[in-house]
C-alpha cells in the first residue's frame, strides 16, 4: 500500500474513533438558566437520612431509594413550572410536597436492562408553596444497572424543553432507530443470502443479526401485558451465541478457515447459559452477570484481535473495515461492563447503539464483495465481448481469405486451362509453322508466325499479372523483345530501375502497356531504320510514371496514323497519355502512367474515340512486316 | 524414328563430343532442331525421336550426356524421359523444349531434373548458346519462371517456411528475385557484386535443388517404364 494511502487510512481511523467515542467524553448540554438542584437527602430503606451530591448512582437491588430534593421559591410563579430530570435510572416516582405528580414507569417503555431515561414533568401550581418545597424521587432499578439520578432542574417549559427533547431523541428514539436499522439490514442480508447462499459470509451475518435482535426485548417488553420481564435475561444470553458468530465472521473476512468447534459454540454457549439459568443453579440475573457479560466481552475482544491480525498481518482490506467497528464495540462493551461492575457511574449502555456500527460495517463488506464480483463480471463480460469481436473479425477475415483464395483458385484454374489449351493448340501450330516456313525458306510467313507467337506469349504472360507486378510483365516483354531485336540486329538498351511503383495493375492493364510499347518499338523499326532502341522507366510529374521509347532512326514527322491513335487510345484507357516527340536524331515516344491505374479499363465507347476503333483494334499486321523487313 | 545423321562419327571425336538425344513429336520442329543440333560441332546427336518409347531405347544405353525433349509426347511426357536420364546418369543434363516457356509444366520438368529450357521458335544461335552454357555448368532462366519459383518459395506466409526456402541460400533467393523483377544477368551481377558468369551457375544450383531429391521416385519411374530392372 502506498504511504499516502496509509496515512489517509490512519487519519480516517482516528477521525472515526474520535466520533465513536464522542459520548464518552462529550457531556450533553444542561440547562444553564434554570434552578439547579445539586444535592439530595438520601433515604434508603435501612439507612439514616444523609445529604448526598448529585448525580448519584446507587444500588437499589431488592428495593428502592428515596431521594429528597429541596428548593426554595420566593413566591408561587404565575407561569407553570417544570421539573426536568435529564437522566435517571430506571424508574422514578416523583411527588411534590407529599402529593404524587409523576411515575416515569407509566409512560416510557425503556425499562429492563436498557436503562437510562429522561423525564420532564409539570409541577402543579396548587402543590407549590412559597418558601421551601420538597420533591421526593423514589428510584427503582433492575438488578443489572444501578439506580441513577442526575442533577435536577426546575424552570419554565421554554428553559427546559430543548434539553428534554435532545435526551428523549438520544435515549428513546435513537434506540428505536438502531433497532429499526438492524431489522432493515437483517432483511437486506436475508435477501442477499437467499440469492447467494454460496457466500458463507451472508449466512453468518444473517445469523449474527437475528441472534442479536432479542437484545432489544427490553425496548418492546413494555408492550406486552403483563410484561414478561423474565424473558429479558434469556434474550440477553442469546448474545453470547451472536458473539461467537462475530468471531467466525472475523475469521471469514480475514480469509481463514473456521474451525468446527467454533461453529459448534454458536448454539452451545447460549444453550449452556440458558440451562444454567433454567435449572435454578444460578439466578437469571446471575447468569447474565457471571456468564453472559464476561463471555460477550471475551468474544468481542477475540473478534477484535482476529480482525486486527487479518488487517495488520495478512493485509486483508476488508479486515480493516471490520476492525474499526469492532474496536468501537469493544470500547462500548467495556464501558457497559464497567457500569455493570460499578466501576463507572452512568445509566446508559452503549453497546445497543454501537452494535449497529458493526452491522453497518458488515453490510458494507457484503456490498463491497457484491460490487467487486459485479465489476469482475463486467470485466470478464467486456473481455469476452472483446474476444468474441476478435474471433468474429478473425472469422470474417478467414472467410474473406477463403473467398479470395477460392476466386484465385478458379481464376488460376481457368488460366491454367487456357494456357494449356493455347500451348497444346495454337502455339504448337505456330511453332510448327515457323519451322516449316524456315525449311521452305518463306521468311515472311516465318516472321508473321513469330509475331503471332510473341503476341500470344504477351497475352498469356499478362494473364497472371497481379497488383504492382507491372515490372514483371515488363521483364517478360523485355525478354521477348531482346530475342526479337537480336534477329533484326538492333541494339536494345533497357532500364526500369527508376520506374516508380505502379499499383492497381490488372492483366488487361499490363497487356495494354505491353501493346503500347510493342507498337512504339514496331514504329521505330518501321519508320526509322533504327540501330538502337532505348526503353527507360522514369519518374514523371509527382505520382506519375513515364516509360520512354527512344530510337535513333528518322525523326518523327507525320501527325499520327493508325498505330499512334491506337497507342493513345490504350494510354487513355490506362488513365495516362502518349506523347511522340521528334528529336535531333530519332524519335521519342513517352508513355505517361498514373501511380495508380484505374479500377477498370474505360470502355472504348465512353470516350471520344474515332469511329475506326474496331479497325484499330486489329493486331498491326504492317508492323510485323516492318520488323521483318528491317531484319532483312 | 531416327534422324541422327552423325551417329557414326569417328571414335576419337566422339569421346569429347556431347552425346545428345532429341525427343520432339512435331515433324517440322524435329527436323529444325535436328538441323540445328547437327550443325553444332561440340555435340553428337545420337538420335531424334518422335515418341517416348523410341527414346527410352537410347536412354537405356546410359551414355546420353544431354537430353533435349518436348514435354507433351504422343505416348507419354517429357519429364518421364528426364527422370530416367537422371536416374541412369546423374551427370547428364536435360533440357526442355517448350513453346511458351513459362507454364508450370516447365517447373515440373525442373523438378524432374531438367536444368534448362528452350522456346520452340528459338533461333539456332540461341539454342546452341543455351546448350553450351548448360554444358559449362550454367543454366538459363527467364523472369516468368523465376517468378513461379519465387512464388513457390513463399507459397503461404502463415505456414512454416517450406523445405525449399530453407534449402536455397540467401544469395540464390536474391538472384531469383532479381530475375523475376526483370534484371539481366549483367545488371544482377552488378547489383549483387558478383561476376556475370556466376549468375547462371546459381541458377543451375537452384534447378538442382528444385529437382525432386528423392531418387527412389526416379528409379521407380525408370523401372515402371522398363528401362531398368529392379
Amino acid at each position: 500500500m502506498p504511504l499516502r494511502r496509509r496515512v489517509s487510512c490512519l487519519a480516517l481511523t482516528v477521525l472515526l474513533a474520535a466520533a465513536a467515542s464522542l459520548p464518552l467524553w462529550l457531556p450533553l448540554p444542561e440547562p444553564h438558566d434554570a434552578l439547579t438542584i445539586t444535592q439530595a437527602d438520601c433515604r434508603h430503606a435501612c439507612d439514616a437520612p444523609s445529604p448526598v451530591p448529585l448525580p448519584l448512582a446507587r444500588a437499589t437491588r431488592g428495593g428502592q431509594t428515596e431521594l429528597r430534593l429541596a428548593f426554595d421559591l420566593d413566591a408561587v410563579p404565575q407561569h407553570p413550572l417544570y421539573l426536568f430530570i435529564p437522566m435517571l435510572s430506571q424508574r422514578a416516582v416523583v411527588s411534590l410536597n407529599g402529593s404524587a405528580i409523576a411515575d416515569t414507569g407509566t409512560r416510557t417503555q425503556m425499562l429492563g436492562v436498557t436503562s437510562g431515561t429522561t423525564a420532564l414533568m409539570a409541577l402543579p401550581a396548587g402543590a407549590l408553596s412559597s418558601g421551601r418545597n420538597t420533591v421526593s424521587v423514589r428510584l427503582r432499578s433492575s438488578g443489572v444497572g444501578r439506580g441513577y439520578l442526575s442533577r435536577v432542574y426546575i424552570g419554565t417549559a421554554r428553559q427546559l424543553a430543548p434539553y428534554f427533547r435532545l435526551r428523549l431523541f438520544l435515549l428513546e428514539h435513537l434506540r428505536l432507530m438502531a433497532m429499526a436499522a438492524q431489522l432493515l439490514i437483517t432483511v437486506a442480508v436475508l435477501v442477499a443470502w437467499c440469492y447467494r447462499p454460496r457466500e458463507a459470509l451472508f449466512g453468518w451475518t444473517l445469523l449474527l443479526l437475528v441472534m442479536s435482535l432479542p437484545a432489544y426485548t427490553g425496548l418492546l417488553i413494555g408492550l406486552a401485558r403483563p410484561p414478561p420481564h423474565w424473558l429479558l435475561p434469556y434474550g440477553f444470553i442469546l448474545n453470547t451465541g451472536a458473539c461467537v458468530v462475530l468471531q467466525i465472521i472475523a475469521l471469514l473476512v480475514s480469509g481463514v478457515a473456521v474451525p468446527w468447534w467454533l461453529k459448534a459454540c454458536v448454539p452451545v454457549a447460549p444453550v449452556l447459559c440458558a440451562l444454567a439459568g433454567l435449572s435454578g443453579a444460578v439466578s437469571p440475573e446471575g447468569m447474565v452477570m457471571a456468564l453472559g457479560v464476561p463471555m460477550i466481552l471475551v468474544a468481542a475482544l477475540a473478534a477484535t484481535i482476529i480482525a486486527a491480525w487479518g488487517a495488520l498481518a495478512k493485509g486483508v482490506n476488508e479486515a480493516w473495515l471490520l476492525l474499526a467497528p469492532l474496536l468501537v464495540l469493544l470500547m462500548a462493551s467495556l464501558h457497559d461492563g464497567a457500569i455493570i461492575a460499578r466501576w463507572l457511574n452512568g445509566p446508559v449502555f452503549f453497546a445497543f447503539y454501537y452494535r449497529q456500527a458493526l452491522a453497518l460495517a458488515i453490510a458494507v463488506i457484503l456490498a463491497r464483495r457484491l460490487g467487486i464480483s459485479l465489476r469482475q463480471l463486467d470485466d470478464s463480460n467486456a473481455r469476452l465481448q472483446r474476444r468474441l469481436a476478435q474471433r468474429e473479425q478473425e472469422l470474417s477475415r478467414l472467410h474473406e481469405n477463403e473467398r479470395r483464395k477460392a476466386a484465385e483458385r478458379i481464376l488460376n484454374e481457368e488460366r491454367r486451362r487456357l494456357t494449356a489449351d493455347l500451348h497444346d493448340g495454337i502455339s504448337g501450330h505456330l511453332a510448327s509453322i515457323i519451322a516449316l516456313a524456315e525449311r521452305e525458306h518463306s521468311p515472311s510467313i516465318e516472321r508473321s508466325a513469330r509475331e503471332a507467337l510473341d503476341d500470344l506469349r504477351a497475352v498469356i504472360h499478362s494473364l497472371d499479372i497481379g497488383d504492382s507486378e507491372l515490372v514483371v510483365a515488363l521483364a517478360g516483354f523485355r525478354e521477348r523483345l531482346e530475342r526479337q531485336l537480336k534477329r533484326t540486329g538492333i541494339v536494345l538498351h533497357w532500364s526500369m530501375a527508376h520506374l516508380p511503383e505502379i499499383s492497381g495493375v490488372t492483366p488487361a492493364h499490363a497487356l495494354n502497356v505491353l501493346r503500347i510499347l510493342q507498337e512504339a518499338v514496331t514504329n521505330a523499326v518501321r519508320h526509322g531504320p533504327a540501330t538502337r532502341i532505348s526503353i527507360q522507366g522514369l519518374a514523371g510529374a509527382p505520382g506519375r510514371a513515364l516509360v520512354s521509347v527512344e530510337n535513333d532512326g528518322v525523326p518523327f514527322s507525320t501527325g499520327g496514323g493508325l498505330g499512334l491513335d491506337n497507342m493513345k487510345r490504350r494510354a487513355r484507357q490506362l488513365g495516362g497519355a502518349v506523347h511522340v516527340e521528334a528529336q535531333d536524331a530519332g524519335t521519342r515516344v513517352l508513355l505517361e502512367l498514373p501511380g495508380r491505374l484505374p479500377e477498370r479499363v474505360v470502355p472504348a465507347g465512353e470516350e471520344d474515340a474515332p469511329a475506326r476503333v474496331v479497325v484499330q483494334d486489329r493486331p498491326p499486321a504492317q508492323a510485323a512486316t516492318a520488323i521483318g523487313s528491317a531484319g532483312q | 524414328m531416327k534422324a541422327g545423321g552423325e551417329a557414326d562419327d569417328g571414335d576419337s571425336a566422339r569421346q569429347a563430343l556431347c552425346r545428345m538425344l532429341l525427343i520432339e513429336d512435331d515433324e517440322p520442329l524435329r527436323d529444325r532442331f535436328t538441323r540445328i543440333l547437327t550443325s553444332w560441332r561440340g555435340g553428337d546427336l545420337v538420335a531424334a525421336c518422335a515418341t517416348l518409347g523410341a527414346a527410352l531405347g537410347y536412354l537405356q544405353r546410359g551414355d546420353i550426356d544431354l537430353l533435349v525433349t518436348d514435354l507433351r509426347l504422343p505416348d507419354g511426357h517429357g519429364t518421364q524421359a528426364i527422370r530416367v536420364l537422371r536416374a541412369l546418369n546423374p551427370a547428364a543434363d536435360a533440357m526442355v523444349i517448350s513453346v511458351l516457356a513459362d507454364e508450370s509444366t516447365v517447373i515440373d520438368a525442373i523438378e524432374a531434373g531438367a536444368a534448362g529450357y528452350l522456346v520452340k521458335d528459338a533461333d539456332s544461335f540461341e539454342l546452341i548458346e543455351a546448350i553450351e552454357e548448360l554444358r559449362a555448368g550454367r543454366s538459363p532462366i527467364c523472369p516468368s519462371i523465376a517468378r513461379i519459383i519465387v512464388r513457390r518459395l513463399n507459397a503461404v506466409p502463415s505456414t512454416p517456411p517450406s523445405p525449399l526456402a530453407q534449402l536455397l541460400t540467401p544469395r540464390e533467393t536474391e538472384v531469383l528475385w532479381g530475375i523475376a523483377k526483370g534484371y539481366t544477368y549483367a545488371e544482377l551481377a552488378e547489383r549483387l557484386g558478383i561476376s556475370r558468369q556466376t549468375v547462371p551457375v546459381h541458377i543451375k544450383n537452384i534447378y538442382r535443388k528444385l529437382e525432386v531429391r528423392n531418387r527412389s521416385e526416379a528409379v521407380f519411374e525408370a523401372s515402371r517404364l522398363g528401362v531398368i530392372c529392379l
